[in-house]
């Protein structure tokens, strides 16, 4: 079908001035905020491939008919909310379409008796957020991309908050969803607080990156604001020792909110007054019904002192909290100093993350010639595991390739040797396309359920093409 | 030919907490020990702008001064990790030194004997102190030109040229030499960043030190030194105003009243 045979359908159905075209806009939709991207536009990157319109999506109905329309025409299509994606899970392939939820953000229910919220897929994050407070409650779910993230997306990526360890990531949140399947059905899954009906279908939705269609409305749980904080940081001589009290106070049981290990070089970075000279930072955060904090708040620094740890107070928290999210402010920094940087976050089980974090930082110092820095930090704590959210920069030759080359290296350094210890590749971020290629060796065997997975969902494989599964 | 940039240490103070800017009355401090020590902004770009000279003209020697104790060598060293020739720290009391005359009295005696130093480059201003004064006073016992808000300097054929803001718009300058330049940050310039080999180099570079007294170097023994008196803390208050169109005032009418009714009350 022609563009504009394809652009017409569109102007008919959702009228001229929702259906973009711009080519402005249609740029700056070619991708996401990935760090190889950002320092790539700084070299003159420029996408070749651009979507022929940006479809301002306002209801499910509309939804139904767009999916209809370009699953008849064999139409690759990219589901869009904030746009925070940092795997180029939005990057548009040619002449494919742009469907953006933005535009729908409602606020449909705060459910009080049920203790739900039930919001349109383009509600931010952050309103959302402030909505429930004002009503005395919170969401729980605190990403870095809270600031541009909106609730489709969030669950389209399996996306994890900064006080987890409590209230758990997405997954744990997603109460029922309404989505509209590539074929043009709106499906609904009903909230129940748990069931046993065959597979958990909120599951095939939750990290799709919109490869199964796209979600319209999401039913999450939410809590009542904390009424007692207890906050405390430690100081901690090896990263090891650290990990190993985090182990310790979560199989004991506790689930401190926030519960992070920085390494040296963060710690110094972030906390260098608090600290000595090579040491590591521990931020703990206990929340929760009144004397619920204390006990667990005590329970940690039992643990805390027991590996001589050293006591920092309550100053590295009130900072962390004031500033967690302050990347979101100057993402593109590191761009224009000309470096490669971003964050890859993985995770294992406590048997094996200790060497993973040890093989990584050695190996791209070793590696990487023109490496500025390379740290890590451990932030979401399980009974059997945790994360490392590795962060690095280098600086490279000025060119949209030689970025490329850099980042490639250091990107293919974390994810062997996660894969090595059987680590996972992806802690939060998602697969995009740019980890797709990671997959089959990530899945292994059961890699097949995924491609039959997409195969019925999507038979045409037109939904977010290449994210998951790369193109062969 | 010699190029110095002078870099100063002050705090990090985009971490300080809001509820922080509280004055001690009794020490007539304000506490933001917490706060990391970085290179002052205004100077890392004035550092930046003097590698860029260098990085076409390879015959020129580079030099940072900071004035300060033992901790602030951290930003000599990170020059140094930058491809910085030479790094001088002149050590002094430090409640000596919290005016810009006996700063530049310092600087001055560290450059006025050396002829091959053709231009020196200061930030505009500290993030700390904020008087804007060190580079012209410093001009001024040299006896050389000084141009103010520079935020761009090339050198070609034995001159420099300067670009500065003024009220009234851009200046493009071609100038003689020596000459100092305080320079004003600019939005798309960021100070390079140090390779981790470079860093790890340039610990062990050796940091030239200079230990004076300001009566050593002082020529006029009347000069006082400024007294901190008091200081307050103006606590700003933000305000959110949704302006809606309406029939009678556009957006941009009513916007326009605003800052107006703002500015005749005093309200920055």
């Amino acid at each position: 079908m022609e563009k504009t045979e394809v652009i017409n359908f569109f102007e008919t159905v959702l009228g001229k001035e929702r259906v973009v075209t711009n080519e402005e806009v249609l740029q700056e939709f070619a991708t996401d905020i990935t760090g190889l991207r950002m320092v790539q536009k700084h070299f003159g990157w420029k996408s070749e491939n651009l979507a022929s319109c940006i479809l301002k999506i306002h209801t499910k109905e509309e939804a139904v008919t767009v999916m209809k329309f370009i699953n008849e025409n064999k139409i690759v299509s990219i589901p869009r909310t904030g746009g925070s994606g940092v795997c180029l899970g939005l990057e548009t392939p040619s002449h494919s379409v742009v469907i953006d939820l933005s535009e729908m953000n409602e606020i449909i229910e705060i459910n009080e008796e049920n203790f739900t919220i039930t919001a349109q897929a383009g509600v931010p994050l952050q309103v959302l957020e402030e909505t429930l407070n004002k009503k005395g409650y919170t969401s729980g779910h605190f990403p870095q991309s809270l600031p541009l993230a909106q609730m489709g997306g969030l669950v389209a990526t399996r996306s994890i908050g900064q006080f987890s360890t409590l209230y758990g990531g997405i997954e744990d949140l997603l109460v029922g969803l309404e989505g509209v399947l590539p074929t043009g059905e709106l499906v609904f899954i009903k909230n129940n607080p748990r069931k046993s009906t065959g597979p958990d279908l909120r599951h095939i939705w939750l990290g799709s990156e919109g490869a199964f269609g796209v979600i319209t409305e999401v039913t999450v749980k939410i809590f009542k604001l904390p009424e007692e904080r207890v906050m405390q940081a430690f100081a901690i001589e090896e990263f090891q020792t650290g990990l190993d009290i985090i182990q310790e106070i979560v199989q004991a049981g506790w689930k401190p909110a926030v519960t992070r290990l920085h390494d040296k070089t963060e710690a110094k970075e972030s906390y260098g007054p608090f600290i000595k000279e090579d040491e590591g930072v521990l931020l703990f955060i206990s929340e929760g019904p009144q004397g619920f904090a204390s006990l667990e708040g005590n329970a940690v620094k039992n643990v805390c002192l027991k590996h001589k740890a050293r006591e920092l107070g309550s100053k590295p928290l009130e900072l962390w909290l004031a500033h967690r999210n302050d990347i979101c402010d100057h993402l593109d920094m590191y761009a224009k100093q000309g470096a490669v940087a971003d964050t890859c976050e993985i995770s294992a089980m406590w048997s094996d993350i200790g060497k993973i974090y040890n093989e990584v930082i050695s190996r791209v110092a070793k590696e990487v010639p023109y490496l500025v820095a390379v740290t890590g930090h451990s932030s979401h704590s399980y009974v059997q595991g945790t994360n490392i959210y590795f962060m690095f920069g280098a600086m490279c030759a000025p060119s949209v390739e030689a970025a490329e080359k850099t980042y490639n290296q250091i990107f293919g350094i974390i994810m062997e040797t996660t894969l090595k210890y059987n680590g996972s590749i992806a802690h939060h971020h998602g697969v995009g396309r740019y980890r797709s290629k990671w997959m089959k060796e990530e899945l292994g065997s059961s890699y097949e359920m995924l491609k039959k997975l997409k195969s019925a969902f999507d038979p045409n494989g037109i939904m977010n093409q290449g994210v998951l599964i790369p193109v062969e | 030919m010699k190029i110095i940039s002078c870099i100063k240490q002050v705090y990090d103070l985009d971490i300080v907490l809001e509820n922080d800017w509280v004055v001690d009355e009794t020490t007539n401090k304000i506490n933001i020990d917490y706060a990391n020590l970085i290179m002052n902004p205004y100077d890392e770009t004035a550092l930046e702008l003097m590698l860029r000279i260098t990085d076409s003209s390879k015959d020129i020697k580079t030099e940072v001064i900071t004035i300060g104790n033992k901790k602030s060598e951290a930003i000599l060293r990170k020059a140094l990790a930058i491809g910085v020739d030479d790094a001088t720290r002149i050590e002094i009391d430090h409640e000596l030194i919290n005016n810009p005359f006996n700063i530049a009295k310092l600087l001055h005696h560290k450059i006025k004997d050396d002829k091959e130093v053709k231009l020196v480059l200061c930030g505009r201003q500290s993030d700390i102190f904020n008087h804007g004064q060190t580079g012209q006073i410093l001009a001024e016992k040299l006896g050389w030109s000084c141009f103010t808000n520079v935020f761009n300097i090339t050198y070609k054929d034995s001159y420099f040229n300067v670009s500065r803001t003024t009220s009234s718009g851009i200046e493009h300058i071609k100038t003689n030499n020596p000459l100092v330049v305080t320079v004003t940050q600019s939005p798309n310039m960021f100070l390079r960043m140090a390779t981790l080999m470079n860093t790890m180099k340039a610990k062990q570079k050796p940091i030239n030190f200079i230990s004076k007294e300001l009566s050593e170097i002082s020529e006029d023994t009347n000069e006082k030194f400024y007294n901190l008196e008091k200081l307050t803390v103006e606590k700003s208050k933000k305000n959110c105003i949704y302006l809606n169109e309406n029939k009678n005032k556009s957006i941009n009418l009513q916007l326009s009243d605003l800052i107006n009714n703002s500015l005749n009350k005093g309200v920055k």
